[in-house]
């Protein structure tokens, strides 16, 4: 019964929208009523994370800020013309914006490979193409551009990642989730509906599995992954030669 | 034997919690609580020249929706129609062409850059085309306008032509065309009627708004349907 409660008082505290409009409830019904205040504290309060979300999804930054207005500008207008009220606005929000974005990847790449197709197969090809009166520099130019706007993949990382969403509980996960974010400590146990003792004696405990695992994912790692991270450590005086001891340092308390 | 420092960890959780979140739709929604959390966190974030810059982007942002929405309700109210139009039957100016084509359930057809030639009236411009009314639309006195300039993108372009209701009373978001003081005639979005001004706003955002007096002088009529040639 607590338990139900407190969920309900995070759901309530969930829906603060800013000083202005104190729920998203009343943020909504604003825009319903076409307030131009409540648009504009709409963009202001969504824009930041969904930039973020987009450079996320491998939007590049000439892109970004373009890709979130038009993004923003059709889900106010969905909103105003269905009088629609997503119960989770910021979720919404985001779900859309992954969605669009994928799309957006998907489309790009499809471009790519049709202008391609038209240099490599022109008789083929349906787009006309003037590459006979062009010089080999020419060609190579306007070629493809394979990390156009792109953030470079971190494999050894992502790999450890697919490893410890396996491993690793859902709650820990999400707890990982959170320390990517820097999410205070308080602020964490908020979200885990448990008490601040609780939510350091927890974040102690993923270290500590966090450790057994990555060393075990370490040495496992050759060649460029294994370089990859060696990179990542250089911070931390490290060596993944073996054998070696961390040198000593002040403890992060970032997320306390 | 390998060992990794709290600092290493953590950096390293970092990353990883950033790799699950980008890699797992499921993570990336998490709750409605954290995103919210993050929304604030990274607003917080930005700096000074970031949130100025937010702050123009979120003015631009609220004006431009806004209109656009206007012109979908516009759209929605003025759905496109196939022009039939025929030779007058007379060959008369407009105060004598409109009753004779309303008894034939038409309308007169005028271009509306002629009728904004400089101080010509509107009533004296010769008209020899005739728009057949639409079934559903009642008889009644009618005007048709060709429209010229793009004030009014992307709603109406230039040459469309626009049904005018004449007589009738405009209300707040309605289209309508009015006399302006040096005798031209514009059609545009009634923005607002306060006190004795009625706010004339174009949906095209280059173009200012316009006032003119709330009485019936300046206004010449609602538009009540649009048209593209056969």
């Amino acid at each position: 019964m607590e338990q139900r409660d407190n969920s309900a008082q995070r759901e309530d505290d969930a829906a603060l929208a800013s000083t202005r409009y104190p729920t998203s409830a009343r943020l909504l019904a604003a825009i319903h009523r076409g307030d131009e205040a409540a648009i504009r504290e709409f963009f202001l309060l969504y824009a930041p994370l969904l930039r973020d979300q987009a450079r996320r999804m491998s939007i590049g930054p000439d892109h970004r800020d373009e890709f979130v207005t038009t993004l923003l500008d059709d889900i106010v207008l969905h909103l105003m013309d269905r009088q629609l009220a997503p119960r989770h606005l910021t979720r919404y929000l985001v779900a859309s914006l992954r969605n669009r974005a994928r799309n957006w990847h998907r489309d790009s790449h499809r471009r790519i490979a049709t202008r391609e197709s038209a240099y490599d197969r022109p008789s083929t090809s349906r787009d006309r193409i003037v590459a006979e009166c062009h010089s080999e520099h020419g060609l190579r130019a306007s070629g493809r551009i394979e990390s156009e706007g792109a953030i470079p993949m971190c494999s050894a990382v992502a790999a450890l990642a697919r490893r410890a969403t396996t491993e690793l509980t859902r709650d820990e996960t999400v707890m990982l989730v959170c320390v990517g974010r820097h999410m205070p400590l308080r602020e964490m146990a908020g979200q885990l509906g448990i008490s601040y003792g609780a939510a350091r004696v927890r974040l102690h405990r993923l270290r500590e599995r966090f450790r057994k695992l990555a060393v075990e994912h370490l040495r496992g790692l050759k060649g460029d992954e294994r370089s990859e991270l060696e990179r990542f450590f250089r911070r931390a005086e490290l060596s993944l030669t073996g054998g070696v001891a961390a040198k000593p340092k002040e403890k992060n308390n970032a997320q306390a | 034997m390998l060992r990794l420092d709290d600092r290493a960890i953590d950096d390293l959780m970092s990353a990883v919690g950033r790799e699950c979140e980008s890699a797992d739709d499921e993570l990336a929604y998490l709750d409605e609580r954290f995103l919210f959390w993050l929304a604030n966190d990274l607003r917080s974030g930005l700096d000074r020249e970031q949130r100025s810059q937010d702050e123009r982007d979120a003015s631009e942002f609220a004006r431009r929706t806004l209109t656009r929405l206007k012109v979908r309700l516009a759209e929605k109210r003025l759905p496109r129609r196939q022009l039939h139009e025929r030779p007058a039957s007379i060959d008369a100016t407009l105060a004598h062409s409109v009753p004779a084509a309303s008894r034939e359930r038409c309308a007169t057809i005028l271009d509306l850059a002629v009728a904004a030639g400089g101080g010509r009236e509107l009533w004296d411009e010769l008209c020899d085309r005739w728009l057949e009314l639409p079934d559903d639309v009642p008889s009644g006195r009618y005007v048709a306008l060709r429209v010229a300039g793009d004030s009014m993108a992307p709603l109406l372009g230039p040459r469309e032509v626009i049904l005018i209701e004449l007589d009738a009373t405009p209300r707040v978001d309605d289209l309508i065309v009015a006399r302006l003081p040096d005798q031209s005639h514009v059609v545009k979005r009634v923005a607002s009627m306060k006190g004795s001004t009625i706010e004339l706003a174009s949906f095209n955002p280059e173009y200012e708004s316009i006032f003119v007096a709330r009485d019936p002088s300046p206004v010449v009529g609602t538009v009540i349907a649009r048209f593209t040639r056969e």
